[in-house]
């Protein structure tokens, strides 16, 4: 952390003034002028020593973060702990912390400010937001010391916020200079708002599992792996008396078969359908909200869940087969983003874009598939989903945000009827 | 307004009021005469006119009440002395009636809005660049230093707003403490620099004479080349063009201005009914947003003695490092070190988790145009990986060590120029795309 951040520090600190103040003041003296000798060299020790002051000042300092919730719902307030080291002998009169903030404002600080004017162009560098930025100040820090500071964020809506942007800034006791330095990447950390949890019901996705919507809480029994035998009550059913061990001359018992899990449910998310010419940015953030919360309902139902997403903005394509943390699953909807607009100048317009997923895994995978759930805004720019007509309307649902029209042999559903006592978009 | 804002936003007020005091003492105090008293009046009046301000916007005010209290306190102000010092001539009005209305506006406005780092690190700019006009100034006219008096008031007031805006508290004894002693020890420096001042001073003033002598015959040189390569005739060049006449334009005649000056009543009554309506309708002051909540702080400190045990150490440590450096200089796993430490600061430093070879492969292949160097780090790698991990190494000295240790040192310090060099050309480059109205590059794009 050596770099001079000039804009912030007083102009006597650069090099020119500190190269007038020098030799004016020794040429004064030259020249018989004590007082104006002794005004130009006071302000040329006063700069220079605020200059080589922020600069130690700003060594062996380093920030770490010691607690902070991975995920968040929006709405939700999280405690981060950071921990500033001073490893050096020399004291640090003044420090602050800075946060610039994501775009999207997914998660901002308590006691946030907007920017000054002169921030700006470091935030557009950055690609942070213009509107607020986050700032901690910290009091005096002794030599050798450690302060730990717990700073309160509030999650305000869906993504991703990572404190690689973060800065530690410090600088000489008289205020005048200010050296700054990033927080290293290595210890930069990610932290996820998850999208708006709404009241769903998972009634549509436990009715395509065996027995799933029963007390069975979607288990069955395999008849091919006997676990054990128990004796014959008069509720059992006929059909699982063990004849073998009857034709023994044994008294009458029953099979118990061994528990195999249902096959999985999984989603498709066809992000691109709600891009395009036709943005509907608020209808996927909808879409996104209902997903992740029957992902809530599917899990306490104990019914595993799978997540493909198409290409967007914030990585590749990628397939999330029934991962053991459900986390896996609301962190891939938390940072997940549409492909940026293709702008054709011929025709001047924006063209839509067709979403890639990563095809070959979700293929292969298909028997182990109990159901495919393709989300999209509508049923209009399904037609050239070869993956959709690929998987086949025996085994596939659509959701669809918009009311649905028939689609081919597909089991049209809007994502609206998911919602508890619902039925109404909004 | 935050109770820690107050404190800056009072110091920044009375080193505005210093500044206001030395340019009216530039501008219009005759040199030899005694002090107008009417600049001084301003160093308690920009502090109180924020107070008062500051009492009066704890409630949720009216800006037409804002803007009629400090009207008030203006009058107030100017009255009291015109009492003390007589009513002044034309230019002087103007220029006292503008220097009681800055400060209250700036009083106003620090209440209304937290003052930026920006206007706290420009009074301090300007405080020291007035203060050392003034003392020139005073210095040239023979007059007396004390004068100098409310501008290094000022100026020790701005510092001291700077740094209770840095540290957005009240600093403690220890702080003051810190801060005292670096004062002191800049003070004693200057002391000290006085005494070599004048001697530096001559030598600098004997190089701008020589600098000067030197352009002045270049000068000279190129009007003489220039003159023999045009020939350009005496007359043209002095300047002696007889200007073009201007044709005198026909007067105009006025019209009838009675309607004008109807319209303009007119005009000007609805501009002060509707800036008073407005300025009744905008509500200021007052207690905005909830209360902060504060960041909770754990602190783990040392006392002052283990510190100190622990700088010995440190500095123990590091006085042994110098002392294996210079006894191993030339044993391989010395030499290694030596490299490790000289290249810290480049971009061969060792990266984290890179191993001694492959610390010295890539030294060996950024050598590359220079063979013998190449070749003396070649050997060196087989020899350092047998001095670090051989279980029982002998002990050997590396022949090259000292051109190994001569041409790293001129390489990481040619690349240091280099890059010194870089940032001075983006440097330039800026400043000249800054002038021609463009977008800066940034250091990254010209990086080196």
């Amino acid at each position: 952390m050596d770099k001079l951040a000039l804009s912030r520090s007083s102009a006597l600190v650069c090099g020119p003034a500190l190269v007038v103040l020098g030799v004016g003041g020794c040429v004064a003296a030259f020249f018989g002028l004590p007082w104006v000798a002794a005004a130009l060299l006071l302000a040329f020790l006063l700069a220079l020593c605020a200059r080589v002051w922020a600069k130690l000042s700003g060594r062996r300092l380093s920030l770490s973060v010691v607690s902070a919730v991975d995920g968040l719902f929006p709405g939700d307030t999280a405690e981060i702990e950071l921990e500033v080291r001073n490893e050096k002998f020399l004291p640090v009169i003044w420090m602050e912390l800075f946060f610039p903030l994501a775009p999207t404002l997914c998660l901002v600080p308590e006691g946030s400010r907007k920017p000054e004017d002169w921030e700006l162009a470091d935030l557009a560098d950055q690609k942070a937001s213009d509107r607020l930025v986050g700032e901690q100040r910290l009091s005096l820090l002794l030599w050798y010391e450690t302060t730990r500071v717990t700073t309160r964020w509030i999650a305000h809506r869906r993504g991703a916020y990572s404190m690689a942007g973060w800065r530690l800034r410090t600088g000489d006791g008289f205020g005048l200079a200010q050296v700054e330095g990033p927080v290293p990447q290595d210890q930069a950390q990610r932290f996820l708002v998850y999208p708006a949890r709404t009241e769903v019901s998972p009634a549509l996705f436990l009715r395509n599992l065996w027995n799933a919507d029963t007390g069975a809480r979607g288990v069955m029994e395999d008849p091919t792996v006997i676990r054990s035998t128990r004796d014959y009550q008069t509720t059992d059913s006929v059909r699982r008396i063990n004849w073998r061990l009857a034709a023994r001359g044994l008294p009458l018992s029953v099979n118990v078969y061994e528990d195999i899990l249902p096959r999985s449910v999984h989603f498709l998310f066809d992000g691109e359908s709600f891009s395009g010419p036709d943005a509907h940015p608020k209808e996927m953030e909808d879409a996104l909200s209902i997903l992740g919360s029957e992902l809530l309902c599917l899990e306490e139902a104990s019914v595993r869940c799978g997540l493909s997403l198409c290409r967007g903005s914030a990585g590749p394509a990628g397939n999330l087969f029934a991962p053991a943390d459900l986390s896996a699953l609301l962190g891939a909807l938390a940072v997940y983003e549409p492909m940026p607009d293709e702008w054709d100048a011929d025709i001047e317009h924006i063209l839509p874009q067709k979403p890639v997923f990563d095809s070959a895994p979700l293929l292969e995978a298909e028997h182990r598939v109990g159901r495919f759930y393709y989300i999209a805004y509508d049923t209009d720019c399904l037609k050239d989903r070869w993956l959709l007509l690929r998987l086949g309307g025996e085994r596939t649902t659509i959701l669809t945000w918009k009311e649905p029209e028939p689609f081919g042999e597909f089991e049209v559903v809007a994502l609206g009827r998911l919602r508890k006592g619902g039925g109404e978009h909004g | 307004m935050d109770d820690r804002r107050m404190l800056p936003g009072l110091a920044l007020q009375f080193a505005t009021a210093c500044c206001l005091c030395t340019v009216w003492n530039m501008l219009l105090q005759e040199p030899g005469l005694p002090l107008d008293l009417f600049p001084l009046v301003l160093l308690p009046f920009a502090p109180a006119v924020f107070l008062v301000n500051r009492l009066f916007l704890r409630r949720q005010r009216s800006m037409l009440a804002l803007i009629l209290l400090n009207a008030a306190l203006v009058a107030a102000v100017l009255l009291a002395s015109w009492r003390l010092d007589g009513f002044p001539d034309g230019a002087g009005l103007i220029f006292q009636v503008c220097f009681c209305v800055w400060p209250a506006v700036s009083g106003a406005n620090g209440i209304l809005r937290p003052v930026p780092l920006r206007t706290m690190i420009v009074c301090v700019d300007i405080s020291v660049v007035l203060l050392l006009i003034w003392t020139g100034y005073l210095a040239g006219s023979g007059a007396s230093p004390e004068g100098g008096i409310p501008m290094a008031a000022g100026l020790a007031a701005a510092v001291l707003g700077l740094v209770l805006y840095r540290t957005n508290r009240v600093p403690g004894l220890r702080d003051w403490g810190m801060i005292g002693l670096a004062f002191a020890g800049i003070l004693a420096g200057t002391w000290l620099l006085l005494t070599l001042a004048a001697p530096t001073g001559m030598a600098l003033v004997r190089l701008w004479e020589t600098l000067v002598n030197v352009g002045r015959r270049l000068l000279y040189l190129l009007l003489w080349l220039l003159d023999k390569l045009f020939q350009v005739p005496p007359g043209d060049i002095s300047g002696d063009v007889p200007l073009p006449e201007i044709p005198e334009r026909d007067p105009v005649e006025p019209g009838d201005p009675t309607l004008l000056i109807v319209l303009g009543i007119v005009g000007a009554i609805a501009l002060v009914a509707f800036l008073v309506w407005n300025l009744l309708r905008m509500r200021v002051g007052g207690k905005v947003g909830g209360k902060k909540t504060a960041a909770r702080t754990r602190r783990h400190r040392l006392s002052l003695w283990e510190a100190l045990k622990r700088l010995r150490e440190t500095v123990r440590s590091w006085l042994q490092m110098r002392r294996f450096l210079r006894r191993e200089k030339n044993t391989p796993a010395g030499l290694f070190y030596i490299l490790v430490r000289r290249c810290r600061l480049g971009p061969w430093r060792q990266r984290p988790g890179e191993t001694p070879r492959a610390f010295l492969c890539r030294l060996r292949e950024s050598a590359a145009g220079d063979p013998e160097l190449a070749t003396a780090l070649e050997t060196l790698t087989s020899l350092v990986e047998e001095a670090l991990f051989a279980p029982d190494p002998p002990r050997r000295t590396v022949p090259e060590a000292t051109m190994i240790r001569r041409k790293i040192r001129r390489a990481v310090m040619g690349q240091f120029l280099r890059e010194q060099g870089g940032k001075l050309r983006v440097f330039a480059e800026n400043c000249a795309g800054s002038l021609r109205k463009t977008k800066p590059r940034s250091e990254a794009e010209g990086g080196t």
